[in-house]
């Protein structure tokens, strides 16, 4: 109980409520604007919160992430251009909704929703991640190693189509974060006697450059060719009881598949939107009206994407493993903060545990205030130059890469990280599991070690304790079951070529 | 002639930087430390760097049989102008301050990148790198590099 009013006071100080306000209106800001999505977002506010305290750090954060999520719908039905990935299944109903008129009405459906998928997924972090937590405590350093492999290979697994190049890109960021002291031994590796390089290689510059300059160099190599582009009247306005009435099914199931699919390592708020959007076409009783501008697909598409922001903290708070990259990011921002996520932090820091519950119904609630009054004013903001808005990312982003440390060196790895990010884009490299790679690094190798010691040495004694080994089988038949479907897929295509030779 | 994929190139570099750091791992200067059962510190970069030889290597060879894609004449001017103006703008920043710097930069990406409003692009110049300076600088206390000139700045 104690802990539990400890967590209602921190939010009720002038800073957090100050840092929830801002983080919610910057979030909606960001995520308007197409292309600025939840990292660069957090990435961008970094350097502000290196002056605040752990918890309005904490709140600034996260009502950037809630925010961004619910601000990308905006734009998305406004002029057609989902402002973040995960607003682009809103696009299909919203954009018709605007062309009719009824871009008010279409605004008031996308808040409402985003705010109880959002709501519901802070109920799912309330419940799951104490439970987790507790599960979590008889953990051995092995299960800490399956659990990262585990992550880290379905992170690498949901780049479609590119799985290869998602399972480099994870080895690549587990390799980075080992430059630098060895935690266990204290001798100095791949520094290749250069002091700077002693420190390592942080995980913030890095996201920077992956993020935040490689977004920059995207857009300069997109040749911008001006599109004719509607700006409806915007307003807000919410839709009577009974038209929710029959929807009460869809909002319910969507919220539920958005909080499972978040809790999921690797999958995302865009993923969750597509699922619970291809759910509601097929079991709809208005499915035939979907993408013509029915409220349904934006009552799926917006519940679900906000239902994954509470779900996504289940393992970043309870085991201290993001699911994405704007969970690492905000994993990252914690151990800035002199957090550490994990079992632990349910049991020595529960107050904070539950000041970050309180944040987050905070924001989504004020996202609804946000969204009622702010909506026009929002669509404004599209109209700032982009060019102009990248300088101010990249200065502002730069910041946040020298102000960890105060060391020059971190604006170089920034810049490098941004160029081999613009690269891994413009190749199909997907990022979220170098980054993801580096977050679970130190975890993954310590845990590795320490197992190898309890063992004794033996690697296989890793495969006797019972989660461990569950983690194991599905890490091996994630990575087994793309060449066994290839090889399916071979297979049956000639057994049809076959038929169709011998029915000639 | 066909030209290889950037997939490819990508692919090769990685797998010459994994070899060269997989030897590397084998330089004396590791042998010091051999705790954590006889695992000393380069075990688990071993292990990464050899997933990451194969990976890379497989990577090579499916990037060949993409075609080749990348930009060309104007566009491939205006990404590398980019990334050597942020790059110039970064070794600035040490050089001759943020501030100083920053005005620079703001200044003329807007402009490299084809926004040629220039009352407005000098007007964001001269009061966002004021604004963002003074902020952290004596605000929030987050010392930015200064010139070699001016004490404040």
């Amino acid at each position: 109980m104690d802990a539990l009013s400890l967590g209602i006071g921190h939010l009720l100080t002038l800073p957090v409520l100050v840092s929830v306000f801002a983080g919610t209106v910057l979030g909606v800001v960001v995520g308007v604007l197409p292309g600025l999505g939840s990292v660069v977002g957090i990435t961008m506010v970094l350097p502000f919160t290196f002056t605040l305290g752990q918890i309005p750090a904490l709140a600034l954060m996260l009502g950037i992430y809630c925010g961004s999520v619910y601000g990308g719908s905006i734009s998305a039905i406004v002029i057609n251009t989902p402002g973040t990935p995960q607003a682009a299944a809103t696009a299909l109903d919203g954009y018709p909704m605007a062309r009719r008129g009824e871009a008010d009405l279409a605004i008031g459906w996308t808040t409402a929703a985003s705010v109880i998928g959002g709501l519901f997924s802070v109920a799912v972090l309330i419940v799951a991640a104490p439970q987790l937590a507790a599960f979590s405590l008889n953990f051995t350093a092995i299960e800490y190693f399956a659990l990262g492999v585990f992550a880290l290979i379905c992170i690498a697994n949901v780049s479609r189509g590119a799985m290869l190049k998602g399972l480099l890109s994870g080895v690549i960021g587990l390799f980075v974060a080992t430059v630098g002291v060895d935690h266990v031994t204290g001798d100095m590796r791949f520094t290749f006697d250069n002091f700077e390089m002693t420190a390592g290689i942080s995980l913030v510059p890095a996201i920077v450059g992956l993020f935040a300059l490689s977004e920059v160099f995207v857009r300069a190599s997109e040749t911008h060719v001006l599109k004719e582009q509607s700006m409806f009247r915007v307003g807000f306005r919410l839709p009577p009881w009974s038209e929710w009435k029959p929807r009460l099914g869809i909002l319910f199931k969507s919220c539920a598949i958005g909080s499972f699919v978040g809790a999921l390592p690797g999958t995302g708020a865009a993923t969750a939107a597509f699922i619970s959007y291809s759910e509601a076409k097929r079991s709809s009783p208005r499915r035939d009206k979907l993408g013509t501008g029915e409220p349904d697909g934006l009552v799926a598409a917006e519940s679900a994407n906000n239902a994954v922001t509470g779900s996504a903290m289940v393992p970043t708070l309870a085991l201290g493993i993001p699911g994405d990259p704007v969970t690492a990011v905000m994993l990252g921002t914690f151990v800035v903060h002199g957090l550490a996520p994990g079992p632990r932090l349910f049991t020595e820091h529960l107050d904070l545990v539950y000041a970050v519950f309180f944040i987050l119904i905070a924001v989504n609630l004020l996202m609804f205030v946000v969204g009622a009054v702010g909506a026009q004013a929002f669509t404004r903001v599209l109209r700032v130059p982009e060019p102009i808005l990248m300088a101010c990312v990249v200065v502002i982003s730069l910041i946040g890469a020298y102000g960890v440390r105060g060391n020059p060196i971190d604006l170089i790895i920034a810049f490098v990280f941004g160029v081999v990010g613009f690269l891994f884009r413009k190749n199909g490299f997907p990022l979220a599991p170098m980054v993801i790679g580096m977050v679970l690094s130190e975890m993954i190798e310590n845990s590795l070690r320490q197992g190898l010691l309890i063992t004794r040495g033996d690697f296989l004694a890793f495969f006797e304790r019972p989660i461990a080994l569950a983690l194991f089988v599905l890490t091996a038949a994630i990575l087994l079951w793309p060449p066994i479907r290839w090889a399916l897929d071979r297979r049956t295509k000639a057994d049809t070529k076959k038929m169709d030779w011998t029915s000639e | 002639m066909t030209r290889v994929s950037w997939t490819t190139v990508i692919g090769a570099v990685s797998l010459l930087v994994a070899a060269y750091l997989f030897y590397h791992t084998f330089d004396p200067v590791y042998d010091v430390s051999i705790v954590t059962a006889g695992r000393g510190p380069v075990f688990f970069p071993r292990i990464l760097l050899a997933l990451m030889l194969v990976l890379s290597l497989a990577v090579t060879i499916e990037g060949l049989r993409l075609p080749h894609r990348f930009f060309s004449g104007r566009t491939l001017l205006i990404v590398v102008s980019t990334i050597a103006l942020t790059g110039l703008y970064i070794g600035a920043i040490t050089a001759v301050g943020f501030l100083i710097a920053t005005v620079l930069y703001v200044f003329a990406l807007p402009f490299l990148l084809g926004y040629r409003n220039v009352p407005v692009i000098g007007a964001v110049a001269a009061i966002y790198p004021l604004t963002v300076w003074y902020l952290f600088d004596k605000v929030f206390l987050i010392i930015l590099p200064s010139s070699p000139w001016f004490d404040s700045f």
